[in-house]
């Protein structure tokens, strides 16, 4: 027997391993021999003493406590008969599911309506007028280069304040649009604005006089100063985009 | 009542959320006791126990259907309740000292009615019981968890592990390095047997 063990049997006493019967003679012998020991045994019979005092001291449940218990419980239980709905006033669970997928079908079209494609910007300057009533404006068939009419000049709004050149052919006399070669899908005498064939440019197209400045107009003649305006026959088609672009000279 | 002897306490637990009264009373038995001595050693007061314990029942009737059986009794789902309401009841009277229950009059008189190892040994008693229980309530909170389900509510290390949730050899260490630092705290102390032996049947009182 040493301290060690000594030691180990009142730290765990009730480990497995440990016959506390058995060892009570040895351990007895140890610490009449052992100072050290006998501090210790001391000081944990204090520590043992001191704790059933105070496990001894702990007051008996009182006998208001169960009446305040009791009481608790019929209240609690009295709250919850009360509050039990009848099963037809329940909400149904399927409703909640229902007003969600309702929420989320609405989402998602929003969403489409506002991010879905959208038609091609048409440029400013070519804007479309046939919306308006042109008296005179003239249409051309793009296919067969089939003249209708005759076109008007049309200010395009975005460039009417800038300073402007008369053009000669606007002395009185209506601009032609030239007819387009047989085959061809735009007139000769205009300059394509995007791929355009017969098959992607069927159908009539009109022709609109706009007023462009001259930067812009990589056509212009270069007699014309950059900050200037000119004028060009620009060729729309039915669905509002514009096909090409001729300069009025 | 005879009926409800053989029911676990999950199934009392159960029926008195459906509002059998009597299962409720049965379940309130068998848990009352250690709750409540548990709610007394951690807050070292009767009407915080008091407290604590009406409130574990409450909060069982109000949360009972959270229970769940396969983590633990519902014993040891009754003390977490217990113990949340116990950290609550600390931290709220954390900022007041309390006069120790045994220093109040009441008990002072009592001791001078019944004193069946005389009145010097009552005091000394008193005094250490005190003592104990202020260093127990100056041990870390999980040392003295331990101290208080193990030495004073005399719980088994396997249920005190369940309550903790925690191994049994966990509970065996904290215990014992527990009693280490108790042992340092009340070392100041006398062998009270010997004070009450030398203070004699005339020690002097006052």
């Amino acid at each position: 027997m040493n301290c060690q063990v000594v030691r180990a049997c009142f730290e765990d006493p009730l480990r497995p391993d440990f016959d506390q019967r058995a060892a009570a003679a040895e351990v007895a012998e140890h610490v009449m021999s052992c100072a050290e020991c006998s501090r210790f045994v001391e000081a944990q019979r204090r520590l043992g003493d001191g704790l059933r005092m105070a496990r001894e001291s702990a007051p008996a449940v009182p006998v208001s406590l169960d009446a305040a218990v009791l009481a608790n419980y019929r209240e609690h239980a009295e709250e919850r008969a009360q509050t039990v709905r009848p099963s037809f006033a329940k909400r149904p669970r399927w409703l909640p599911v229902l007003l969600w997928s309702a929420a989320a079908v609405a989402l998602l079209l929003v969403g489409m309506i506002a991010l879905g494609p959208r038609r091609a910007a048409v440029p400013v300057a070519a804007k479309p007028q046939s919306a308006q009533p042109v008296a005179n404006s003239q249409t051309v068939n793009a296919m067969g280069g089939d003249k209708r009419g005759t076109v008007e000049p049309v200010e395009s709004r975005a460039v009417a304040a800038l300073p402007r050149r008369s053009p000669m052919e606007n002395s009185g006399k209506p601009a032609r649009a030239a007819a387009a070669m047989p085959g061809e899908p735009l007139p000769a005498s205009f300059r394509g604005l995007m791929y355009c064939d017969a098959l992607s440019c069927g159908g009539a197209m009109e022709v609109i006089r706009v007023q462009l400045p001259a930067s812009a107009a990589a056509l212009a003649p270069r007699s014309v100063p950059s900050g200037e305006a000119v004028y060009a026959d620009v060729l729309v088609g039915p669905d509002g985009i514009a096909r090409g672009i001729r300069i009025v000279e | 009542m005879d009926q409800l002897a053989s029911r676990s306490d999950a199934e009392l637990l159960q029926l008195a959320l459906a509002g059998d009264e009597d299962a409720f009373l049965r379940l309130y038995e068998k848990l009352k006791s250690g709750i409540f001595r548990y709610a007394f050693f951690m807050t070292s007061s009767k009407s915080a126990a008091e407290e604590v314990t009406q409130e574990v029942f409450l909060s069982l009737l109000r949360e009972g259907r959270k229970y769940r059986a396969d983590l633990g009794d519902v014993g040891a789902f009754a003390f977490g309740i217990a113990r949340n309401i116990v950290r609550r009841v600390e931290r709220r009277e954390r900022a007041y000292e309390p006069l120790p229950e045994s220093h109040t009059p009441e008990q002072f008189s009592r001791g001078l009615v019944c004193e069946p190892e005389g009145l010097p040994g009552q005091m000394i008693r008193g005094e250490l019981v005190a003592k104990v229980q202020a260093a127990i309530a100056t041990l870390p909170d999980h040392y003295r968890q331990v101290v208080v389900l193990c030495d004073l509510c005399e719980f088994s290390y396997g249920e005190a592990a369940v309550r903790l949730r925690c191994a049994v050899g966990t509970i065996r260490s904290r215990l014992n390095r527990a009693h280490g630092l108790l042992a340092q705290k009340l070392k100041p102390l006398r062998s009270p047997r010997r004070d009450i032996e030398a203070a004699g049947p005339e020690g002097c009182v006052v």
